[in-house]
């Protein structure tokens, strides 16, 4: 599989866990959407470790 | 230099080289050897196991290093069954019952869960019949889920998406288990359970991933199910375990050498070639494992000049997970405890608060004005006596703690925690506990870090949230790094004894598998 592909399916699968907090957070647990969304950005270079 | 043993080219000395006598090298290490390879474990220390390993005091007192215990025994199995060999007769394992123990004798609450699910159901009965039922119905939810789960998703490697799709592929019930790697413990938890000690008894696994209730993703909240299969002991201390896999590889030919620290792995044109001593000396290797944690590996043995930019930004990202300082006490008398663990000050809420407004500045968790050191406690010498001289035991306390301390340092503050988490238990679990003690010493952070070379005191690796599992968590074959692997529980599946002796059983298959 050619590196940008990859880099596009880390990204689809970053932007799919951004979605599906969205829809099942509720706004009572903030805490752990927040550190998953602070560590979002990081994720897809953490795909290539 | 290119290996390979071609004309003119030099051979290597050996198939495979490991770094680390840990579980997870040792696991990886003698299946490399089962499989015919040359193999050589370098251990900086002079004894196996890192944290899963035990000490021997001048008084005669045998400690437990870190981990304290095993569940799913099925990923022993599962390595000696690939073995060929008979698993009892190198790690012989004695069943603890009941699972832990809690207790607040401020409260006068004091409940020890037994392994049975209908007894633990029995136990909860006796003061919250409504999360009693709760009980039944959360282990009939989640314990066959949670087995599969296991059984499926510890062996499987998780080098990229393909793999995440071959594992739902061949298990789909994956599918119905991937919520739970999202929403949190405390909300699995609460959606069952009300009484306030079911659910502080229930909080403490969070932390085993090194996060809070409210933090630590959901699937650790059903963990603790597994427990209900059984956990147990090895006899002689926890070192059996690291032991006894190590001698099934001396006995497959394998060779181990301690005291060997290594300080870089060699690479050329981005392949690992070998490995460089605290001497200078050189070994050359086809393939090289590190079995330590991964930033440890890839900052400071390959370092910067081998890494492309990506993976390099992706190594300084992860995030270390909690440290857990051990204090180990030698006690003149057998404890008034019930189970091989008590826990203390496991309140959510307390956990919780204890995250955001301690953990993370650097304090130690208060409470109406006073230190109180959360934790557990393990009693070793309950399960096997010959841990201790006669007449006395061994009690080893698990805490929770920051790696650095706010306006203070771990080695000018150890003896005065020490006192601290004597004076909590003392609080809430033995009352006479500090008039019994013959013998005390600790390993904080800064000493794991010192002793077993992890970064941060960090004995789980690598945190474990979302963000860090799977396909996010170091792979356990490098993707920047040709011939070069990883085990330990800062790569996939992730730390505690069982997970990091199933890395190495994917990290030992992809070495013989990459190699056939």
């Amino acid at each position: 599989m050619r590196k940008r592909t990859k880099l596009l399916l880390a990204l689809g699968a970053v932007a799919g866990v951004a979605a599906w907090l969205a829809v099942t957070t509720e706004p009572s647990d903030w805490r752990y959407p927040k550190l998953l969304l602070t560590q979002l950005p990081k994720m897809p270079f953490r795909y290539f470790v | 230099m290119i290996l390979g043993g071609g004309k003119g080219i030099p051979m290597p000395d050996y198939d495979v080289v490991v770094i680390g006598a840990g579980v997870g090298g040792l696991t990886a290490a003698a299946l490399c050897q089962k499989a015919g390879m040359k193999t050589l474990v370098l251990e900086q220390s002079d004894r196996v196991g890192g944290c899963c390993s035990t000490f021997e005091t001048p008084e005669g007192f045998k400690f437990d290093v870190g981990a304290s215990v095993v569940e799913v025994t099925r990923a022993f199995e599962e390595l000696f069954r690939r073995l060929e060999l008979p698993r009892e007769k190198y790690i012989p394992l004695i069943q603890v019952d009941p699972i832990y123990d809690y207790c607040d004798n401020t409260r006068g609450v004091r409940f020890a869960y037994p392994t049975s699910v209908e007894d633990t159901a029995r136990v909860i009965a006796e003061f919250s019949p409504e999360d009693a039922r709760a009980f039944l119905k959360f282990a009939e939810d989640y314990a066959p889920k949670i087995r599969e789960l296991v059984d499926n998703f510890f062996y499987a490697p998780s080098l990229g998406f393909m793999d995440t799709l071959r594992l739902i592929a061949r298990y789909p019930g994956m599918l119905t288990v991937l919520p739970m790697f999202v929403t949190t413990h405390q909300k699995v938890v609460a959606r069952y359970f009300k009484h306030q000690d079911v659910l502080a008894s229930m909080a403490f696994q969070s932390f085993y991933a090194g996060l809070p209730p409210d933090m630590c993703a959901g699937l650790y909240a059903v963990v603790g199910l597994l427990e209900h299969e059984g956990i147990f002991y090895p006899e002689g201390g926890m070192i059996r375990i690291p032991a006894g896999i190590q001698q099934a590889f001396h006995d497959l030919g394998g060779e181990t050498r301690l005291g060997a620290r290594v300080v870089r792995v060699m690479v050329e044109n981005r392949r690992a070639v070998g490995v460089e001593l605290w001497d200078g000396t050189e070994i050359t290797a086809r393939n090289v494992i590190g079995a330590i944690n991964a930033k440890k590996l890839y900052m400071d043995m390959i370092g910067r000049e081998h890494i492309p930019w990506h993976v390099w930004r992706g190594v300084t990202s992860l995030v270390l997970s909690m440290p857990c300082p051990m204090i180990y006490l030698g006690v003149d008398y057998e404890p008034p405890l019930r189970a091989h663990h008590t826990l203390t000050l496991t309140d959510p809420r307390a956990m919780n608060d204890y995250w955001s407004d301690y953990y993370l500045k650097g304090k130690l968790y208060e409470k109406e004005g006073r230190i109180e050191v959360m934790g557990l406690i393990s009693w070793a010498s309950k399960v096997d006596p010959s841990l201790a001289p006669p007449g006395k035991h061994v009690l080893t306390h698990m805490g929770l703690a920051p790696y650095n301390l706010a306006g203070n340092d771990w080695d000018r503050f150890k003896e005065r925690y020490i006192d601290l988490a004597i004076e909590t238990v003392e609080r809430y679990i033995i009352p006479d506990l500090s008039e019994h003690v013959v013998y005390r010493d600790m390993a904080t952070p800064k000493d794991l870090e010192r002793m077993l070379l992890h970064p941060g005191g960090a004995v789980y690796g690598i945190q474990t949230d979302l963000s860090h599992m799977a396909v996010f968590r170091p792979a356990n074959r490098s993707k920047c790094i040709r011939n070069l692997y990883l085990a330990g529980a800062s790569t996939h599946p992730g730390g505690g004894v069982p997970a990091v002796v199933a890395g190495g059983i994917i990290t030992g298959g992809l070495v013989v598998k990459d190699n056939a």
